[in-house]
């Protein structure tokens, strides 16, 4: 595997771990001051599993029996800027948020889930066309 | 041919990503930094405009336990009010052109949200202060049970809010103005004082006390012309007794004063950095320079001449700074409107996003810095470039 | 007819003499090499030639006009126009081919022409090689790239720094065998070398030491 498709298969990795642990940290949804959920909980809950999901997608071209298969590395790239898509989705259009747009889900959760989201979904559209792009050559 | 610039920085994808992250970084604090400071600033603009009254009168405890500027950042004053027998002396009060009063209630926690919304009741016959804002945003007039909502309050016209158990139609959304005024929700007098009677059935409220028909939270003066608001809030404050009467200024003022100690570190702190970062680009094109001498050379060789290789170098440091900058300026808009209401939070200071106007002077001065730092920090290894000693690097390999 | 002719030049560095009171001429067509031992003043002399380097004292005459009191633009244009240079180290642009390396020198010449920089490497046996980087490319193969380099703008003269120095000796025999081309087609060549056999192929051998022209050979098995 070239270094190239390494580094882009790590990277995707690493910010979609980092959005999981985000979205189940200091990214995630409001808590009421007596630690109860709020309203936007099933958006953060939504978010961390998705963004977990989104990190194992960008390590599995990296298995061997995957990278060795060109066609088998599409998948999982090819699935992940789905799933990008509907994780952009998910706080405020598929999951609702709280009502006020200074609190937390609001003003932190969904601009940070909506670039970083996008962000992957750039880098798992890279990953399809890299991996096409050595199918072709293969 | 012409070309060689590009080759050149495509040719080490490693060296030009370091160059590209660096003019990014220079151009998101410059630009980023701008922006933020710019939204302070259009904030107290619109606190100013927002503040109609010049003086503000509300009961004696919730001064007491309140800062002066929270019932503009955060948006009301809490639980206190004053029965309409005060509001009846106030008016007494030489002076005055116009007074209004304003009920304040918190909601209990609604199903909507995790924190309680402030409902602001105001007077339409009376109002001076929330009806021209109304006027800006276009909204027509407040039936009873219905509310307008403010621009951060997340629900849109034809939807309901349902308050103490009672569920209120959204009228209408008002233009942000970056202050706690967007986080609440404004209905008229009648429409809050039912919600009062909602909220003491529930018993979520007991801190009102009497009939919710005969209670205000605040009144808002404006004074006659010729007048001193300053007379008119110490003869408030000397003659009715359980109130606190604040000037306006005294608001606008407390606001201004942090925003200029927040202006000044944050200037400084975008200075800073882009003097490291300028720094740190200026150390990235020296170094570069002994790396590249033998290259260079080898073009010296080829026929350049030594300006036309400063100019390469130039127009290598330029194509890095304009797509490095631009990168950075886009970043900035993205993460700072992104964030406005995080920034708003957490500064606690009013911030409102400043016109288009503003914020396209703003990327084009950070773009044009950007484009010049780049060469700028070039430059100088440019014409140690050019002034090698061609022979003697080629000879040494 | 002299192409070079170098008349009492003098270069002093400090209280180092490098070259001192040297005068030489090479005639057009001719093919010498510059031998000596480490010190001697070869890359002095190399430098000055090559429009490099000024002279502390004396004239260097190309083809007829005096190039030691030029200023460095004018030196960078005659080098560009009249000069060839190939060194040991190859000196290849690396994040360019085999071909764009030739086609640089077309530019800030005249205008780039790729089949004329293709018919260049064709001329070193590189024709196949030429959408190659230089990391692609095996030391012998880069030095020829570099002689398709020199040649490409048809220079009057072609200076030559230790040209196999880095090479093996089949690579060595090729890049000889190449100046032997250039020589039978009228172009004067200049070697500079500490090696006796690269020395031996040149039609005459000038030999200095401490800065001073200490002999002249003339190569009587010299092989056209």
């Amino acid at each position: 595997m070239k270094r190239s498709h390494l580094v882009l298969h790590l990277s995707t990795a690493a910010l979609a771990l980092f959005l999981c642990i985000g979205t189940a940290t200091f990214l995630g949804p409001c808590v009421h001051e007596d630690g109860s959920a709020g309203p936007c909980s099933d958006a953060g809950t939504a978010s961390v599993l998705l963004s977990g999901v989104l990190a194992v997608l960008a390590l599995l071209p990296l298995l061997p029996p995957v990278r060795r298969s060109p066609l088998m590395s599409v998948v999982p790239g090819a699935a992940g800027a789905i799933l990008s898509v509907i994780l952009f989705l998910v706080p405020g259009v598929l999951c609702r948020l709280c009502m006020m747009s200074t609190m937390h889900c609001l003003s932190v959760m969904q601009p940070a889930v909506r670039i970083l989201s996008a962000a992957l979904f750039v880098l798992f559209l890279a990953s399809v066309v890299s991996n096409l792009r050595r199918r072709k050559a293969a | 041919m012409k070309r060689l610039a590009v080759k050149n920085l495509l040719g080490r994808p490693g060296r030009t990503a370091a160059l590209f992250f660096l003019v990014l970084l220079l151009s998101l604090t410059l630009c980023g930094g701008g922006l933020v400071l710019s939204s302070l600033r259009t904030g107290l603009g619109s606190l100013e405009n927002r503040l109609g009254a010049d003086v503000i009168v509300m009961p004696a405890k919730a001064a007491l336990k309140t800062d002066l500027d929270t019932l503009f950042l955060q948006g009301t004053i809490g639980p206190y009010y004053m029965n309409m027998s005060t509001v009846d002396k106030i008016a007494k009060t030489e002076g005055i052109s116009r007074l209004s009063t304003q009920i304040f209630l918190s909601s209990m926690r609604a199903s909507c949200c995790s924190i309680p919304i402030q409902v602001i009741g105001f007077d339409p016959e009376s109002d001076f202060t929330v009806s021209s804002w109304l006027k800006e945003s276009r909204q027509g007039s407040l039936d009873e049970g219905r509310l307008l909502v403010g621009s951060r309050v997340n629900a849109n016209p034809g939807e309901s809010i349902k308050l103490y158990n009672i569920s209120c139609p959204v009228a209408g959304q008002l233009q942000p103005t970056g202050t706690g005024l967007d986080t609440a929700v404004y209905c008229t007098l009648p429409t809050i004082r039912t919600l009062m009677t909602a909220a003491e059935d529930l018993g979520g409220y007991s801190s009102i006390s009497g009939d919710p028909s005969e209670t205000v939270s605040a009144v808002y003066i404006k004074v006659k012309e010729g007048v001193d608001p300053k007379d008119v809030a110490d003869s408030i404050n000397v003659h009715v007794r359980k109130v606190k009467a604040v000037q306006t200024r005294s608001v606008i003022t407390t606001v201004a004063d942090s925003l200029s100690g927040l202006e000044r570190i944050l200037t400084l702190l975008i200075i800073a950095a882009a003097v490291l970062v300028w720094l740190v680009l200026f150390a990235a094109f020296t170094l570069m320079t002994g790396e590249r001498k033998k290259e260079f050379a080898t073009l010296r060789l080829c026929g350049l001449s030594r300006g036309r290789l400063a100019g390469l170098v130039f127009r290598e440091a330029a194509i890095v700074s304009l797509l490095g900058s631009a990168a950075g300026v886009g970043l900035s808009f993205l993460l700072v409107h992104a964030f406005s209401g995080a920034l708003g939070n957490a500064l606690g200071l009013p911030f409102l996003l400043p016109s288009a106007g503003t914020a396209a002077t703003l990327a084009l001065a950070a773009l044009f810095g950007c484009l010049l730092a780049g060469p700028l920090a070039a430059a100088v290894s440019a014409r140690k470039l050019s002034r090698a000693d061609t022979g003697l690097i080629l000879r040494e390999g | 007819m002299k192409l070079l002719e170098i008349k009492n030049v003098s270069k002093i560095y400090g209280d180092l003499k490098a070259l001192d009171n040297v005068s030489l001429h090479v005639d057009k067509g001719e093919w010498v090499a510059i031998m000596g031992p480490s010190g001697s003043g070869k890359s002095t002399m190399m430098n000055i030639i090559g429009c490099m380097d000024k002279p502390t004292s004396g004239e260097v005459l190309l083809d007829g006009k005096d190039i030691s009191k030029e200023s460095g633009k004018a030196l960078t244009e005659i080098r560009r126009d009249k000069i060839g240079l190939i060194f040991q180290q190859f000196h290849m642009v690396n994040y360019l081919t085999a071909v764009e390396n030739i086609m640089v020198s077309q530019y800030y010449h005249s205008l780039p022409d790729e089949k004329e920089a293709l018919d260049a490497l064709e001329r070193v046996g590189l024709r196949e090689r030429a959408k190659h980087l230089p990391s692609q490319l095996s030391g012998g193969e880069q030095q020829r790239v570099c002689v398709a380099r020199a040649l490409i703008n048809h220079p009057e003269l072609i200076l030559a720094d230790e040209p196999t120095g880095n090479l093996d000796e089949a690579n060595e025999n090729i890049v000889l065998d190449l100046f032997r081309q250039l020589h039978r087609e009228g172009t004067t060549l200049i070697v500079v070398t500490h090696d006796p056999e690269v020395a031996e192929a040149a039609q005459r051998t000038i030999v200095l030491e401490h800065g001073k022209v200490a002999r002249e050979i003339i190569n009587e098995n010299f092989v056209e």
